[in-house]
């Protein structure tokens, strides 16, 4: 088959697990024996990750409106308005271009958000190839916030309805059939290239209580929303309540800002000592960094569509302690029993970094049985593609039966373009372009926090925040 | 509950009555007699015409039940609640677009399979805007209800075609020689509004014989120096009188009971004011004839429409000519019943070929014949 990828970026441009998701599906679509083309955009050097494009044939067509380094400057120039949830008409027409040329037999889509999303999917359907989604995130949720100076909400929904999904896991699947549903879909979980990761086996596994300190590992983007400042919190009350000798590995980009304020939380748990920055690391790096760790803590939060470190860890040999609603979480073991009952609590967390401690002969048959329960679930090349492109076979076949798209290219296109255009000229002759100004109240809560980030500590922020989020679950319950 | 597969759009609040909003309801009814599941929405009161993105998403919206009475709101939902759930209908009519630049938000709303037709009725503050913003694509049609409407509508660049109807097939009454009476019973009908140039009819009638009679019936406008105007000249004549505001039923009583029907509507007010377009149909002479009454209408270019389309262009007196009218009156007087009964009767015949709500969205939504008008942008 030949098999058009399609998303915003593509490696060696990344920002987390999507980028390199879509990566290894072209990858192990290849070696499969398809034929393999990514349509990209033209992206940015600060989100060039790695040296090159490993392998597959990458056509840089669409202009990227969205720019995840700087927010939101290129999609506010007035041709890229409608970029983040809305129709881009240069986008539309480079799809078109593209599925016209090459003529795919199918369109694998990853991630369209930043691209006109709705004017991406709109052209995929009305092209009458068979298009399947690789939802990784919450679009649905990325297509309503963008809503400004336009509504397509609706749009999206009734093209959705005529495109298929593969969802890595149950949770995203639900989180993007908020906004009308796909025409069929299926849960496949993100693949991992198992036999890239070393496997400890027999004696090679670590093993304690030992001599020294119980080493433990948090890795992947170091960022709040995963929850990071939370593991350095249960650190010192692993340290300084518990008694307990522990020390955390950090591995993986930390922006400056947020590298200070984990240094702060630290400092003032008095564990400032037992945390290592490693940095980021290359893959191989990373295994052998992770080959000498006990145990891995990713509180990964109940948005995190799948959370591609915990089963990585899990393969490695370690027992994780994973947010409970995290979408890797469904790989894991019914009976697992170290889900974290509350990730936003450090004492939660270091709760059960002591229970995998203590509980030694629970922890080690728990070691031995996840990294093959993981394999039989994850394994890209011998579970996760086959299953996709099994689907995706399938799907193309039953197009060629019910024949052609309801609707022709030329026209699909029309109609994007003409509403684009509506909606440009509406917000010309209005006066109504741009973002919405603020007004006193969004004005003076900005400027109060700006205050307040300058005046109050970071570590104290973080009290209180952990406060605040205690008393709203209490509230809530 | 069936999922509606249509719905209709009205840019105006569907509580009064007037002449568009009842033709909002009669193509909805028009929709449901052709097996349509189709949702009535109307723009609740206070929508202002041109508003920055973010406010018009706020505007209110009722969906709305008339079938047996007046038209009651059974649901409200803001402007960008009703844009998402627009893509669930195959089909979506907006009436009255001319009236909020909410309607371009409709447009651009519609998911690539949905088709969606466009009628102004009357009402056009946004008229410039739109067509500065308005890009024509394949999945809308401006459909206007009258070749007039639809050429006002190629002026101003739109490829507009047209599509007319008035009465429904049961309503129009074989007309039947009436006994011989020693007048002539002329009725007035239409809101009091100057534009509808009553004056005329009373000028025109005040000076006959009192053996012909002119009754004026319509509901208040809230253009209270006209209708002071209005019923200072009634007053003056014996044989004027103005009825105010008659349900429906009582309003049809009056026309079968009439002998002609005076449509005056006219582009030049008693004050001197200019109106652009005083009618774009005449939905009064449809109900006329079907009543089988004989109408004399105001040389405007939709009652000439009509009244070519009906035959009747003898019955034409150029507008605001309150002589040429009493002219009129005088030959209408010397027909007999049966003259008068068969002019009529030829007029309703030709009713059937256009002018019924019965199939009117069948013919709307395939589109097989309404006819295109051919203007040129430059014209």
């Amino acid at each position: 088959m030949k098999i058009l990828f399609v998303t915003n970026l593509f490696p060696p441009h990344v920002v987390g697990g999507y980028e390199m998701g879509c990566l290894m599906h072209a990858q192990a679509a290849q070696r499969a024996g398809h034929d393999v083309m990514v349509a990209t955009s033209l992206s940015f050097g600060g989100l060039q990750k790695q040296s090159s494009v490993p392998g597959v044939a990458v056509r840089q067509i669409f202009e990227p409106v969205f720019d995840y380094e700087f927010g939101d400057r290129i999609y506010q120039r007035p041709l890229n308005y409608a970029g983040p949830g809305g129709i881009h008409p240069g986008n539309c027409l480079a799809l078109s271009e593209m599925i016209r040329t090459w003529q795919p037999d199918a369109i694998w889509m990853h991630n369209p958000l930043g691209l006109g999303p709705v004017g991406i999917l709109e052209t995929a359907a009305a092209s009458g190839v068979p298009t399947v989604m690789h939802l990784m995130d919450y679009l649905d949720e990325g297509i309503r916030l963008s809503q400004h100076g336009f509504e397509l909400s609706g749009r999206w929904a009734a093209a959705k309805s005529r495109v298929h999904a593969i969802a890595c896991s149950q949770g995203t699947l639900e989180d993007n059939s908020r906004i009308g549903r796909y025409a069929s879909a299926i849960v496949v979980p993100g693949g991992i290239e198992i036999d890239t990761i070393p496997r400890r086996q027999g004696d090679d596994r670590l093993d304690f209580p030992v001599n020294g300190p119980v080493r433990m590992v948090s890795f992947g983007q170091l960022k709040s929303h995963k929850g990071v400042q939370h593991v350095v919190a249960a650190l010192g009350v692993l340290r300084t309540w518990m008694k307990l000798d522990v020390e955390l590995h950090l591995i993986g980009n930390c922006e400056a800002a947020f590298e200070k304020n984990l240094r702060a939380i630290a400092t003032a748990a008095r564990c400032d000592q037992a945390v290592h920055w490693h940095g980021r690391k290359n893959r191989n790096e990373l295994h052998e960094l992770l080959a000498t760790m006990h145990l891995a803590v990713l509180p990964l939060n109940d948005k995190e569509a799948f959370g591609y470190v915990a089963p990585e860890a899990a393969i490695h040999g370690m027992c994780v302690a994973i947010g409970r609603n995290a979408g890797c979480s469904e790989v894991f073991p019914d009976d697992y029993p170290y889900r974290l009952s509350n990730r936003d609590d450090p004492n939660a967390i270091a709760a059960t970094v002591r229970r995998m401690i203590m509980d030694g002969e629970e922890r080690r048959r728990w070691e031995q049985q996840l990294a093959s329960h993981i394999a039989d679930r994850c394994d890209l090349d011998r579970i996760v593609v086959p299953r996709c492109l099994a689907y995706i076979e399938g799907i193309a076949a039953a197009t060629l039966r019910s024949g052609a798209s309801v609707i022709s290219a030329e026209e699909s296109l029309d109609r994007s373009l003409a509403a684009w255009q509506m909606n440009r000229n509406l917000a010309r002759l209005l006066g109504d372009e741009g973002p919405a100004p603020e007004d006193k109240q969004q004005r003076l809560s900005r400027r109060l926090n700006r205050v307040l980030r300058r005046v109050v500590p970071p570590a104290f922020q973080y009290q209180i925040k952990t406060l605040a989020n205690m008393l709203r679950r209490r509230r809530a319950a | 509950m069936t999922q509606a597969t249509a719905a209709i759009i009205s840019q105006l609040p569907l509580d009064v009555v007037g002449g568009g909003e009842r033709f909002t309801l009669h193509t909805h009814r028009s929709a449901l007699v052709c097996g349509e599941v189709v949702d009535l929405w109307c723009a609740a009161g206070g929508n202002l015409p041109l508003e920055p993105h973010q406010r018009r998403m706020t505007h209110p919206y009722h969906k709305v039940s008339h079938i047996g009475g007046k038209p009651v709101p059974t649901e409200t939902a803001t402007l960008r609640d009703l844009l998402c759930r627009q893509a669930d209908y195959d089909t979506v009519v907006v009436h009255q677009h001319l009236v909020n630049a909410s309607t371009l938000d409709i447009l651009s709303a519609a998911p690539s399979t949905q088709k969606i037709f466009l009628t102004s009725l009357g009402a056009e503050p946004i008229s410039e805007l739109f067509a500065k913003a308005y890009e024509p694509h394949s999945g809308v049609s401006i459909v206007e209800i009258s070749r007039y409407s639809a050429e006002r509508a190629a002026v101003r660049g739109m490829n507009a075609s047209f599509l007319s109807a008035g009465v429904w097939r049961n309503d129009v009454v074989p007309p039947t020689p009436r006994p011989v009476m020693p007048g002539l019973r002329a009725i007035a009908i239409g809101r009091l509004l100057p534009h509808k140039a009553f004056e005329v009819a009373v000028d025109a009638v005040a000076t006959l014989n009192p053996s012909v009679s002119l009754t004026i019936i319509g509901p208040s406008s809230g253009d209270a120096d006209y209708e002071r105007y209005l019923a200072a000249l009634a007053n003056r004549s014996s044989n004027c009188r103005i009825a105010g505001y008659l349900d429906d039923v009582a309003r049809m009583n009056a026309l079968g009971h009439a002998d002609v029907l005076l449509a005056n509507s006219a582009h030049l007010t008693y004050t001197g004011k200019r109106f652009d377009q005083p009618e774009l149909l005449g939905l009064v002479i449809l109900e006329a004839i079907a009543h089988g009454v004989l109408p004399i209408a105001s040389d405007i270019p939709s009652f000439r429409e009509i009244c070519e389309q009906l035959g009747l262009e003898q019955w034409i007196y150029p507008e605001r000519n309150s002589e040429a009218l009493r002219d009129l009156l005088r030959a209408a007087q010397a027909l007999s019943p049966g003259q008068r009964c068969r002019i009529v009767r030829d007029a309703a015949e030709r009713l059937a070929h256009g002018y019924l709500w019965d199939d009117y969205w069948l013919r709307l939504t395939s589109r097989i014949s309404a006819s295109p008008v051919v203007l040129s942008r430059a014209a």
